[in-house]
């Protein structure tokens, strides 16, 4: 028995498998057992339960710890940042919110269409819906006919003019 | 390049700090046109590709590297900064170098070496040493002088914000807020270049600070005398000033609110200038209230 191997898990025969006798038995669930519990495992539900609960415990306690800390350009321990907020990601909406005194310096360069607030500005609304969206997980997918056949057009028309207003940066930044 | 124009010195890095900037964006934006066009071979993606960055209106990290130094996360604040920033070169460059009206010292990756040029360039005309010499600042009643100064060694400044206080242009005094906000823009400056003759004027700063913390330690507030009702409207009237001796706030002057954050360099965090503000408040409050006058406040943070 002390010489018995570690047992993978089975789920056919109801377990997330056995550790060696001197295993660190902590490690070992951290290892094979999963998120979530798919499977109705006998003798097991009480560690696994528990453990589960640890990790949703060990989380809460990250974001709590989180939240205590200030980062630089966030407004405050509560706010997500730019980042997670959708608001905040469009950059007009996140202009909007802009200090009163350059609201006048801001609405002149977003009429100026040469100018690089305005660029940048038409390559986020472009690039939403391009081959580059990040929103599409699998890269299969952007070049796949069968899977979004109304899409397709749309983000080749938009890809052109990503291109487009990419040239006109260029030459903006070449000026 | 003239020995005898250090600011000219000063004019040639920022513009050269401007366009290596401008080259990392180039080159993010050829990354991105690489890419949308399928061009072969196709630049390795990473989390930090330009795309990346706009969808969440984030500043790219290999911009920051070489950027001047901003508080700004979203990319939208950053291209409005960098936008007036290359608008004030723009000028400064067609109007040939020559003397502007006002210069905006948030425009400038270093501040502080152009101030300090300021006092070489009569350091370098009259051929004094330069620890003779100190700049000394007026405050203005205008946010943005018009005007180019016709006296020598006198340069306007422009584009600086009061944070945790506010700025009596009146009065020309530091105090209390009188609304919610954090940030009030301050009036424009006029800095003169003058020699100091005597050594005591000519302090370290480190001398300065201990001067000054001699000198506060002097200075008490008068208790105003117990008089209601309209004898105490009538003080009031004659001048608070006779009442309430004014004392001075060495006031620090950061480029961000970032102000001795970690994780950057010291020496890009540290004061840029101090100066001496007038405030009828014992100068502790406003120190203990971390008040200081920054270049760039946050777009977002009600200024």
């Amino acid at each position: 028995m002390t010489l018995a191997l570690e047992l993978p898990a089975d789920h056919s025969q109801s377990h997330y498998g056995f550790p060696t006798e001197n295993a660190d038995f902590v490690q070992f669930c951290d290892r094979n057992i999963p998120d979530s519990d798919p499977y109705d495992i006998f003798g097991f539900h009480w560690n696994i339960e528990s453990h589960l609960r640890r990790k949703e415990i060990a989380g809460i306690l990250a974001d709590l710890s989180e939240l205590t800390k200030r980062k630089p350009g966030r407004t405050g321990p509560n706010d997500d940042g730019p980042r997670k907020s959708i608001e905040m990601t469009s950059f007009k909406t996140s202009l909007r919110s802009s200090a009163s005194e350059s609201g006048g310096e801001i609405d002149r360069m977003l009429k100026n269409e040469t100018s690089l607030l305005n660029l940048f500005s038409a390559l986020q609304k472009l690039l939403g819906s391009s081959t580059l969206d990040g929103a599409i997980a699998n890269p299969a997918v952007r070049y796949d006919h069968n899977v979004a056949q109304e899409v397709l057009p749309k983000r080749d028309l938009h890809d052109k003019q990503v291109s487009e207003v990419a040239k006109a940066l260029l030459v903006q930044l070449d000026a | 390049m003239r020995y005898k124009a250090p600011l000219n010195n000063v004019i040639n890095r920022e513009l050269r700090a401007y366009q290596r900037l401008l080259q990392v964006i180039r080159e993010s934006v050829v990354e991105l046109l690489v890419t949308i066009d399928g061009a072969y071979p196709r630049p390795t993606p990473s989390e930090d590709a330009l795309w990346i960055r706009i969808a969440e209106n984030q500043i790219p990290d290999a911009w920051r590297r070489v950027s001047f130094q901003t508080a700004h996360e979203s990319l939208a604040d950053y291209l409005v900064e960098l936008g007036l920033k290359l608008e004030f070169w723009k000028t400064l460059v067609a109007s040939e170098a020559k003397q502007m009206p006002s210069y905006w010292l948030p425009a400038f990756f270093d501040p502080k070496s152009f101030l300090t040029s300021l006092m070489q360039t009569r350091s370098r005309l009259e051929e004094v040493p330069l620890k003779d010499l100190r700049n000394e600042y007026e405050i203005l009643e205008v946010y943005q002088a018009d005007t180019t100064p016709t006296e020598k060694h006198v340069r306007h400044l422009h584009g600086l914000y009061l944070e945790g206080a506010d700025w009596d242009p009146g009065r020309k005094q530091v105090v209390e807020m009188a609304s919610t906000r954090r940030f009030c823009p301050f009036p424009g400056l006029r800095v003169r270049t003058r020699r100091c003759e005597d050594r005591a004027a000519a302090a370290t700063p480190q001398e300065q600070l201990a001067n000054y913390n001699v000198n506060r330690s002097k200075v008490r507030k008068k208790k105003r005398p117990a008089a209601g009702g309209e004898a105490g409207a009538a003080d009031d009237a004659t001048g608070a000033e006779a009442v309430n001796p004014v004392h001075q706030h060495r006031c620090p002057v950061y480029k961000t609110t970032s102000r001795l954050s970690t994780g950057l360099v010291a020496a890009d965090n540290a004061p840029v200038e101090y100066l001496k503000l007038d405030t009828l408040e014992l100068p502790s409050k406003w120190v203990k209230r971390a008040v200081a006058l920054v270049l760039e406040p946050p777009r977002t943070e009600g200024t």
